[in-house]
């Protein structure tokens, strides 16, 4: 039979969808094996969220020309959401950037100049010059200086799209090479508070379950996260549970409808804040009924409480935070039981109910499924309790529930904190690139761990300054304040995602004392504001490794070459090294401390370092002995890859924290990833239990082993208000947030027509009678306005998105209509992020 | 002209499996090829331009009765190569 092109790809097409489906269909097996000689097929993650998704990536005469949900791969079992189908063509955007830019006047670097393209090289010596600069600034403040008094005015704004070799060779180059913890990623954004909830419950980041408690719970409750569109394969993996699994049920909790509420049985829209009265009364209600774990509780649970009144993370003039108590407040305190029970007691069903709006039997019914001790429950969540200006409470307070019930660590009991970006764990969280972190949940501030890194990393002692950075929020501050002058921005869009854009970010970018650097593939609007633009490969232009949100590393091979000059963050910032000397950034005494290293420069010191250039040149290939490229590789002389994880790896084999172990390099080219910790080439599944986790001894059943007693934390924490509530004048909450087309701030996924078009500009939500009664009514163009600033988008009422009265829902991925114009910067005390889902708007008629 | 091709797998509750393949059969460049009891569809998607692809995913997903639509395969090819034979 001949089969035209069409048929071939379509049977393709087919086969690769029944299989899925667990069906086969006559005449279509097969063709996938023959379409091999033609494209060469190897597996990746995806490039978009934190799901962790294999993608079997299809490549023909250079060029990715398809995709398909890799069928070997446990996260995804051969599916893919509909932002995995768009992966082929994120690298092939028409506008695309290939060379350096650099704004010039006359043939100088001009920062009111226009952008003109310039060589790596001259790239690069204006960027260092700029840098030298302020690093010269900073040796002479800190001169005679202990370590953890040591200032700086440069650094970073980094990424959880880093892979986790960009990630650990960007937090290298800035805490050891220019001694600033001025790092911190983008991920502060989304996982900030998720991160300071593990670390205050368990003492011990990232989650204790995995997906597949997916299978195996007989209930899910959503608290804040839109799972069907932001993490729609872990969606379909749910909905596949409720539907065969007899008596499984959905709770939704969200502060406007959106597509989960179609599957779910119990769903609540509650009023923005209140979902920490609702986790309270649910504690209440536990205990109220005694149906708590004793057991549990007596053996494995401390009580605590934290301080409250604690401001919202504002600049520190603002009346807010001139009225707080105890603002930034965080050292937990030790109570008894029933001073916990007493702190929960005000949360009645009455209380809770009126104050949240959600009906009192939608609350009991949810109540009643924690307090079941034989219904296994993952609750899952993501940015609706992250970006909260109480996120590390509202974390806290799920935990405490679990804990109450002792329904953790355990296949279905799990609470359990979803990842937006593709390696918030792997890189920002697991790597360390936070303003107060070093790799394997090791800080900065404390000694002993500093001692670590100078040690793995054969550096004097007191090379890493000891003072915590500057934080994401604090970074775009102190660029508008002149402390923060040579600043490099890589792997991600902070001019558009950044809250309060007005006042603080774009005047900090564009303040004549500070040089700024982007590194993007695109013209972003970050990219735009920049002084220097940095073009950079992406995905699979290069080797990576990402981390998703179930602890589970997974690696991929460069498939294609990077267009035009563009190069890695990884590329970047080990060339960068070389153009610094050690004594422009090291002062005499550290010197004297290891007189071998005078005259070298930050590459030889970091990364020619005998262990990071330790694999030689090597061909990379897969177990067909199809053979790949490595520009780093080619360009560095090393297999620079594989000896940066390999340093890296010590840091969690040579300090006194155990649990976080990782395979080895080579092992993870093999595999659909592993789940660490992983122990003699075993992967954990579930942490802190017996039987699953290697760390467990015989007979403890379960060991919260991050905390030094083996105990984990129930903090108590009240209901508090959130920093701007509507008022007369400002009468709507506006909340923000992602459609399922685009992923974030859109800088990839507006470049493709397809998903541009499907949602081509961000769009008001809101009630049908709120619209009426400004005058308003759907697809007409409406004035946003906040005390901040304001933006103009069309309204509509309609839709998958359908919020109650008095609230309004604006995603933030449209370029053109920037919603953060308009959003505070609020952030959480705590864990410093931002609160993007609350705060006071009005919307008029145009 | 190009040519887009892509196997979708489509997830509805059993007892819509009918009436949400009709439906699906009903947009332009949408094929059913067969369904598994339990609700899972295969369907494949054609389309010449790049434009109405996204279009298509969307409308699908808010076919009533539809759960989720995941994405299993997607090629494309440039003018001129579908022509060549296997």
């Amino acid at each position: 039979m001949k089969l035209t092109r069409r048929d071939f790809i379509k049977s393709n097409a087919i086969a690769a969808t029944a299989t899925a489906a667990g069906i086969t269909i006559p005449g279509v097996g097969g063709a996938l094996a023959a379409s091999k000689d033609v494209i060469r097929w190897d597996k990746a993650p995806c490039r978009f969220c934190g799901t962790g998704c294999s993608v079997l990536v299809g490549t023909k005469e250079g060029r990715v020309v398809a995709t398909q949900g890799d069928p070997d791969a446990p996260v995804n079992r051969g599916l893919n959401c509909i932002k995995g189908y768009f992966l082929s063509k994120i690298m092939y955007g028409k506008d695309r950037l290939t060379q350096p830019l650099l704004r010039k006047t006359n043939g100088k670097y001009d920062k009111n100049g226009e952008f003109t393209p310039v060589s790596w090289d001259e790239a690069f010596d204006v960027m260092a010059e700029k840098f030298k600069a302020a690093l010269k600034n900073d040796m002479e403040a800190n001169r005679g200086k202990p370590a953890d008094e040591v200032v700086s005015t440069v650094g970073m704004f980094g990424s959880g799209q880093w892979t986790v070799f960009e990630g650990y060779a960007a937090l290298k180059l800035y805490k050891a090479g220019f001694r600033s913890n001025h790092i911190d990623p983008n991920a502060r954004h989304c996982m900030a508070s998720a991160v300071g909830g593990f670390m205050r419950a368990f003492g011990a980041d990232e989650p204790m379950g995995c997906y597949d408690d997916l299978e195996h719970a007989d209930a899910f409750v959503l608290w804040g996260s839109n799972m069907s569109e932001m993490h729609p394969i872990l969606w379909s993996r749910l909905t596949d549970t409720r539907l065969t699994k007899p008596g499984c049920e959905v709770h939704v909790l969200s502060t406007f409808e959106h597509r989960c509420f179609d599957l779910g049985d119990n769903n609540m829209v509650f009023v923005p804040q209140t979902d920490l009265a609702i986790l309270n009364y649910i504690a209440n209600y536990i205990i109220q009924k005694k149906a708590y774990n004793q057991a549990f509780i007596d053996k494995h649970v401390n009580f605590t409480a934290t301080p409250t009144d604690i401001g919202y993370g504002l600049r520190p003039e603002h009346p807010l935070e001139q009225k707080a108590a105890n603002a930034g407040g965080g050292k937990l305190s030790a109570i008894s039981f029933e001073e916990y029970a007493k702190s929960v007691e005000p949360y009645t069903l009455e209380y809770t109910s009126k104050l949240s709006g959600v009906p009192e039997a939608n609350l009991e019914r949810l109540a009643k499924l924690y307090a079941d001790p034989a219904r296994k429950v993952t609750s899952f969540w993501t940015m609706g309790f992250n970006q909260h200006t109480r996120g590390v409470w509202a974390n806290g307070l799920v935990y405490n529930i679990h804990l109450l019930m002792g329904k953790i660590s355990e296949p279905g009991n799990s609470p359990f904190s979803l990842t937006g970006q593709p390696s918030a764990c792997g890189t920002a969280r697991e790597v360390g690139t936070f303003s107060h972190r070093l790799p394997a949940d090791y800080v900065v501030n404390k000694k002993p761990h500093r001692d670590l890194a100078e040690k793995i990393w054969k550096l004097p002692e007191g090379t890493v300054p000891g003072k915590v950075g500057y934080h994401a929020v604090l970074q775009n501050r102190m660029l508008k304040d002149g402390k923060l002058n040579a600043y490099w921005v890589m792997c991600n869009n902070n001019m558009q995602a950044a809250a309060n854009m007005n006042e603080e970010t774009y005047p900090g970018y564009r303040n004549p004392a500070n040089f700024i650097v982007v590194s993007d593939p695109y013209p972003t609007v970050t990219a735009m504001a920049a002084d220097l633009i940095l073009p950079t490969a992406m995905w699979t232009e290069k080797e990576g490794a990402y981390g998703n949100a179930e602890r589970r590393t997974q690696f991929w091979r460069q498939q294609v070459k990077a267009p035009g000059e563009s190069r890695s963050d990884l590329w970047q910032l080990v060339e960068f090294s070389k153009r610094f000397k050690v004594e422009e950034v090291w002062p005499e005494d550290l010197l004297a401390k290891q007189p071998e290293s005078r005259g070298k420069t930050l590459y030889d010191v970091l990364f020619a370092n005998g262990q990071v250039d330790k694999f030689k040149m090597q061909l990379v290939t897969d177990d067909e002995g199809n053979i790949y490229g490595n520009q780093e590789m080619d360009d560095f002389g090393f297999y620079v890859q594989k000896g940066l994880f390999e340093e890296y790896r010590r840091f969690q084999l040579e300090g006194p924290k155990v649990g976080h172990e990782l395979a080895t390099f080579d092992t993870y080219h093999k595999v659909r990833g592993l789940r660490w910790p992983v122990i003699d080439g075993k992967e954990t599944l579930w942490r802190y239990r017996e039987g699953y986790d290697p760390y467990v001894k015989k007979g403890q059943e379960v060991a919260f082993y991050g905390n030094e007693d083996g105990r984990a934390n129930v903090i108590t924490a009240p209901y508090e208000p959130a920093a701007e509530s509507p008022d007369e004048e400002f009468d709507l909450w506006l909340s923000t947030g992602r459609v399922l087309e685009h992923w974030h701030s859109g800088s990839m996924t507006r470049r493709v027509p397809e998903l541009y078009r499907a949602f081509p500009d961000a769009v008001i939500f809101m009630h049908p009678d709120d619209a009426k009664e400004r005058g308003l009514r759907r697809g007409v163009p409406a004035r946003i306005v906040s005390r901040r600033g304001e933006m103009i988008a069309r309204v509509e009422t309609r839709g998958r998105n359908r919020p109650p009265r008095g609230l309004i829902f604006v995603p933030w991925f449209d370029a053109s209509r920037l919603i953060n114009k308009v959003t505070l910067d609020a952030t959480d005390p705590l864990s410093k992020e931002t609160d993007y889902k609350k705060c006071a708007v009005k919307v008029a008629k145009v | 002209m190009n040519m887009h091709i892509s196997g979708v797998l489509v997830r509805a509750y059993p007892q819509h499996l009918e009436t949400v393949s009709q439906a699906l059969s009903g947009l332009q460049g949408v094929e059913v090829h067969g369904a598994n009891p339990d609700g899972r569809i295969v369907v494949t998607v054609e389309q010449e331009n790049e434009g109405s692809m996204s279009d298509l995913l969307v409308q699908m997903q808010d076919v009533p009765g539809v759960l989720s639509a995941s994405m299993i395969y997607h090629q494309f090819e440039e003018s001129g190569q579908q022509e060549a034979e296997q």
